[in-house]
């Protein structure tokens, strides 16, 4: 009887595990998303958005990654990774594809999450 | 190579954990439902020794998973025939009253050399000295000698047996065993019957064992809890 208590007590740890790491990942995006739209809201009325790129490239190393690091491929982290440190270089050639590349920052950012979600199609 | 190193020491951890969780079970022979999850827990554990750019959690989480799901399937196996049968397969046997039944072998795909070479491993080489033979679930040949072939003891020496079958199961943890009752030639009424008698039902008996002059050995399920 022990063994069925300690074996449900862990079922219950990993959905509850599971339950966190989908909310960390959700508030990590969300906060990444808040950086990205400075970043474009800076951008888009002519200003310099370096600070706010700064602010971003800060905010993915000291927190996004560790919240995600325990639950998400590192693979996946650093393509994310490249994409932003790819922002600077490309806005002082002033390439066009600035706004395309924070957008896909954000694709790829909603991919980690929804990557996550234990629908049909993906367990099976 | 420090991050291998302590991750090895975590899913070392983990793994002697998972093997203590699954019970002394596990040290034995296996069934085929064991051996499916040993081995699946020592593939997940490499990779996520060796694969730093995989989270431990996605190796931990399914090795825990795993070893929950046996346990789990063992406590119902206990409550069930059916789903232990189901999960574990049942004994069959090969050899009754010294014959072989050759279509039970069929079914099990076993050859006469299979059944040969795991006699030999219990020191019989002459299969006309088996009386009766059962094909374990774990895939072991568990075989009874006849008794002019059975080692002298005081018992055999008073009062030689003649050449039987061992006494079978014809009713485990309150359940009738259908099976048996047929092999035996003893019916149902007749076992209900003797257990009247001594003031049983069926689900009163945790185990029955009857041999084939129909002699039950009735052991009563005990009442309350195990301390």
């Amino acid at each position: 009887m022990k063994r069925i208590v300690i074996c449900l007590t862990i079922i219950a740890i990993i959905l509850a595990v599971g339950i966190y790491a989908l909310a960390s990942i959700d508030g990590s995006n969300d906060r990444l998303y808040g950086h990205i739209e400075a970043v474009l809201a800076e951008y888009e009325s002519g200003g310099d958005p370096r600070p706010e790129i700064e602010a971003l490239r800060t905010f993915f190393e000291k927190k996004y990654v560790r919240a995600l690091g325990c639950f998400v491929n590192d693979d996946r982290l650093g393509e994310l990774s490249v994409s932003i440190s790819r922002l600077v270089p490309m806005l002082e050639s002033d390439c066009d594809e600035f706004t395309a590349e924070c957008e896909a920052i954000r694709e790829e950012a909603r991919q980690i999450y929804i990557r996550e979600l234990p629908e049909i199609f993906r367990i099976f | 190579m420090l991050t291998v190193f302590i991750r090895g020491i975590i899913l070392y951890a983990l793994v002697i954990f998972s093997v203590r969780l699954m019970g002394k079970r596990q040290i034995g022979d296996l069934s085929p439902a064991e051996l499916v999850v040993t081995i699946l827990i020592s593939n997940i554990a490499t990779l996520s020794i060796e694969d730093v750019s995989v989270p431990l959690f996605t190796g931990v989480i399914p090795i825990l998973t795993l070893v929950c799901l046996d346990v789990l399937a063992s406590y119902v196996c206990l409550g069930s025939r059916k789903i232990r049968h189901m999960i574990s397969g049942k004994p069959r046997i090969v050899i009754s009253n010294g014959v072989i039944d050759q279509s039970e072998l069929r079914a099990l795909r076993y050859t006469v050399d299979d059944l040969m070479s795991s006699l030999r491993t219990q020191g019989i080489f002459d299969i006309s000295e088996v009386q009766y033979a059962v094909v374990e679930t774990t895939g072991a040949v568990s075989a009874y000698l006849k008794a002019d072939c059975l080692p002298l003891t005081p018992k055999t020496l008073a009062s030689p047996e003649a050449a039987s079958d061992p006494p079978q199961v014809i009713i485990s943890d309150g359940d009738f065993i259908k099976a048996a009752e047929d092999r035996l030639g003893l019916s149902e009424s007749e076992v209900i019957k003797e257990l009247k008698r001594k003031h049983l039902e069926v689900g009163d008996v945790f185990l029955c064992t009857a041999d084939s002059s129909g002699k039950l050995n009735i052991t009563e399920k005990r009442k309350g809890k195990r301390k």
